[in-house]
């Protein structure tokens, strides 16, 4: 692997990234919708703390930014597929992988330099949302633990990841964007919803082993505040295995139709 | 036999994928095994106290932890989770009571949840209601130092037999208590001539005959040794009894309470069964301000209580449980074995207590003071009405609360950091553009230039 030839895929994939309008209307949308829930959430606090009967002393921390992380890691599971829909697919389609592979680029390089890519344009849309708790802190509305922004943000740029990984496997087995686009959010809708029927409190064995590979229950300490090592270890092992599955597949055009 | 080139790279390539797996899946589980967390809210409110975490790093050999809990209580899952992460000798099972009753009677639970059992070693599974950090942790304690709370139930002439599994005994709440890990016994106090130095705490319920000098002598000086006692005053307790309670700072009254709230009365409960769920500040009645524990009391026959009028000034005596302000006393007459209620005019009105606690000034010595609760309901606590509402709940934090000891862990409740957020028309309006023009406004700005600047090449 040779860092300079992931910098340039990453470099040649963030500019086609930001000169294609998607990415604009992505971020235009996402702010849009999550600034929605910002607005929404502090609002019901708000009216909240100046009813007597209400929750008086309730913690900003947990009660705005605890729902808003879990919220926005759930619009960026529609919006990550636009991304990754076309990092191989297109590449395929229009035949330019073909010159891609012809360069002195390893498939490591090519494939870490097409996801970095896609975590640049998430990082893009997702960062400026840091201005809600910035704001809150400025006009001294509330007292924000910056730690805690931390965690949660990591949390979701880590979830983000996984969606990533997962849509860059799979746009990797096809040729055709739209086909891509939905199979990764069939298959990230079936990962958010595995702990939906089946709990720890399951009396079925093969339940409680699925609720292990749960992607929403492993978010939960990271949205608290938590930084634990296991949930850190799943989010980076389920990246690691779906960018090595995007490897493999890769590496079996080397193999794939030769006789001997 | 020969195989194709693809055949051999695909093959391999399949097994390299199915060895990844793997051995990805061998990482979790290791790490799973040793779970180690930061907590980087600012008053940890998502991490065990210091004291808690002291506990558990003695632990030395496996503790199974079944959480008995609605699959909705978040709170109580999140603190299991914080068990869990403190300790690698911890296993803990989730257990929904309502989808696994078998279970939980299998350990013996009669309470609603939440209920959590801790078993270690050899020792049988105690089982802890109401569970909060003080008190599993406690437990815990408990359990790994093997060190037991032992509860006298006073064994008197004439009063129910305590071990009597009839309307009249005492057999479940007894077998309650020695499921959170009691040891209880019984005490016949005017043979004993004295009251164990082991005894953490001693039950009096419903004496009908009258104690014998040397009874109350020792029931005294127990008290004001640093002993702590729970009275059951009912109507056919003995008055010389009831008199006698005036040494601890309580009288109780000639009367019959009920209450007339019409929210109570929907329960169904009849004129004589009282129905109370208004609790003084005690760290006993703590647990039911948690809104999804069901926190209604049954006193059969109560009457009512108050400080008495020669209350000695160092005794502190608190209302624990009382009515509504619809709570109405009448009074009661005496004929004989016969009792009898005149419901015209009631001698009191509002508020009334029901029962009480009365606490002695701290020792010198280091050893907590004596400790008095009195519940004026003789039948409160028997077989007939024990399963009823929260009223065992209620008995087993008495009897936790009278047998704290100085090695009781003291655990203060999570401070939560909670602040009003008060949102003035300026910053609403600030706030407004920033989320709704000001940031998406950036996005259109951005792909409107990039859309002009394509045109333009």
């Amino acid at each position: 692997m040779k860092l300079r030839n992931v910098w340039i895929i990453w470099a040649k994939e963030t500019k086609i990234a930001f000169a294609s309008f998607a990415a604009y209307a992505a971020f235009t949308c996402f702010l849009f919708v999550s600034g929605y829930l910002f607005w929404a959430i502090v609002y019901s606090l708000a009216m909240n703390s100046s009813n007597p009967f209400g929750m008086s002393d309730v913690d900003v921390m947990q009660f705005v930014f605890r729902s808003l992380v879990q919220n926005l890691t759930l619009i960026l599971l529609f919006l990550t597929p636009l991304f990754t829909m076309r990092l191989f697919s297109e590449e395929k389609r229009t035949r330019t992988i073909e010159l891609l592979f012809s360069y002195p680029i390893s498939d490591l390089d090519l494939m870490l330099g097409k996801f970095f890519g896609a975590i640049t344009l998430m990082a893009f849309i997702v960062l400026p949302t840091l201005l809600y708790p910035l704001f809150l802190q400025l006009k001294h509305l509330a007292q924000i633990q910056w730690p805690v922004i931390f965690v949660q943000y990591l949390g979701m740029f880590l979830m983000g990841g996984l969606y990533i990984s997962v849509g860059t496997w799979i746009s990797s087995l096809n040729e055709n964007t739209g086909t891509s686009f939905v199979i990764t959010l069939g298959v990230l809708l079936m990962l958010w919803m595995l702990s939906w029927g089946i709990n720890r409190f399951s009396t079925i064995k093969i339940a409680k082993i699925l609720h292990q590979f749960s992607i929403l229950i492993h978010f939960v300490n990271f949205s608290k505040g938590v930084l634990s090592i296991p949930d850190l270890s799943f989010y980076l092992l389920f990246i690691f295995f779906f960018q090595f599955l995007t490897y493999q597949v890769l590496q079996s055009r080397v193999w794939q139709g030769a006789k001997e | 036999m020969r195989f194709s080139r693809s055949f051999k790279e695909g093959a391999g390539s399949w097994f390299n994928i199915v060895l990844v797996l793997g051995i990805c899946i061998l990482i979790q589980y290791f790490i799973s095994l040793h779970p180690k967390q930061w907590d980087l809210t600012k008053n940890k409110i998502f991490s065990l106290s210091g004291l808690s975490k002291k506990v558990l790093s003695s632990l030395h050999h496996r503790l199974n932890l079944w959480a008995f809990i609605s699959p909705h209580d978040q709170s109580l899952e999140e603190l299991i989770h914080e068990y869990r992460a403190a300790s690698s000798e911890i296993r803990v099972h989730f257990v929904n009571p309502n989808s696994e009753p078998l279970t939980a009677r299998k350990f013996g639970i009669t309470s609603p949840p939440p209920v959590v059992a801790v078993k270690y070693q050899n020792n049988p599974p105690t089982l802890i209601t109401q569970p909060d950090e003080s008190r599993i942790t406690n437990a815990i304690n408990l359990l790994i130092t093997g060190k037991k709370r032992v509860v006298y139930f006073l064994d008197e002439p004439g009063a129910p037999n305590p071990n009597s599994s009839g309307s009249t005994g005492y057999s479940q709440v007894i077998q309650a208590m020695t499921h959170e890990n009691f040891v209880v016994r019984n005490l016949v106090l005017y043979k004993e001539k004295a009251i164990p130095k082991n005894a953490s705490c001693v039950i009096e319920a419903d004496p009908h005959y009258p104690f014998f000098s040397i009874e109350k002598k020792e029931l005294l000086s127990y008290f004001h040794k640093g002993g702590r006692i729970l009275f059951f005053i009912g109507f056919r307790t003995s008055p010389k009894n009831v008199n006698f309670l005036k040494s601890f700072g309580i009288e109780a009254g000639k009367n019959l309470v009920i209450d007339a709230d019409p929210n109570v009365r929907l329960l169904g409960a009849g004129p004589g069964i009282l129905v109370a769920n208004h609790y003084g500040q005690s760290p006993i009645t703590r647990p039911f301000e948690k809104t999804n524990t069901p926190s209604f009391l049954v006193l059969p026959l109560a009457r009512n209580l108050l400080p008495s009028m020669s209350l000695p000034s160092a005794m502190k005596v608190s209302p624990l449980v009382s009515t509504s302000t619809f709570g109405q006393a009448f009074p009661l007459h005496f004929q004989g074995k016969k009792v009898q209620v005149t419901f015209k005019k009631p001698i009191l009105s509002g508020k009334i207590p029901v029962a009480m606690t009365v606490q002695l000034p701290n020792l010198k010595n280091k050893k907590l003071p004596g400790r008095v609760v009195v519940i004026g309901s003789g039948s409160f606590a028997d077989n007939q009405w024990i399963q009823d509402y929260a009223n065992q709940d209620f008995v087993l934090n008495i009897v936790s609360w009278l047998s704290q000891s100085p090695n009781t862990l003291a655990i203060p409740p999570k401070n939560n950091q909670g602040q009003p957020l008060i949102l003035d028309r300026v910053s609403a309006a600030q706030l407004l553009l920033l989320v709704f023009i000001i940031l998406p406004g950036f996005g259109i700005a951005f792909g409107f230039s990039n859309w002009i600047r394509r045109r333009s090449l």
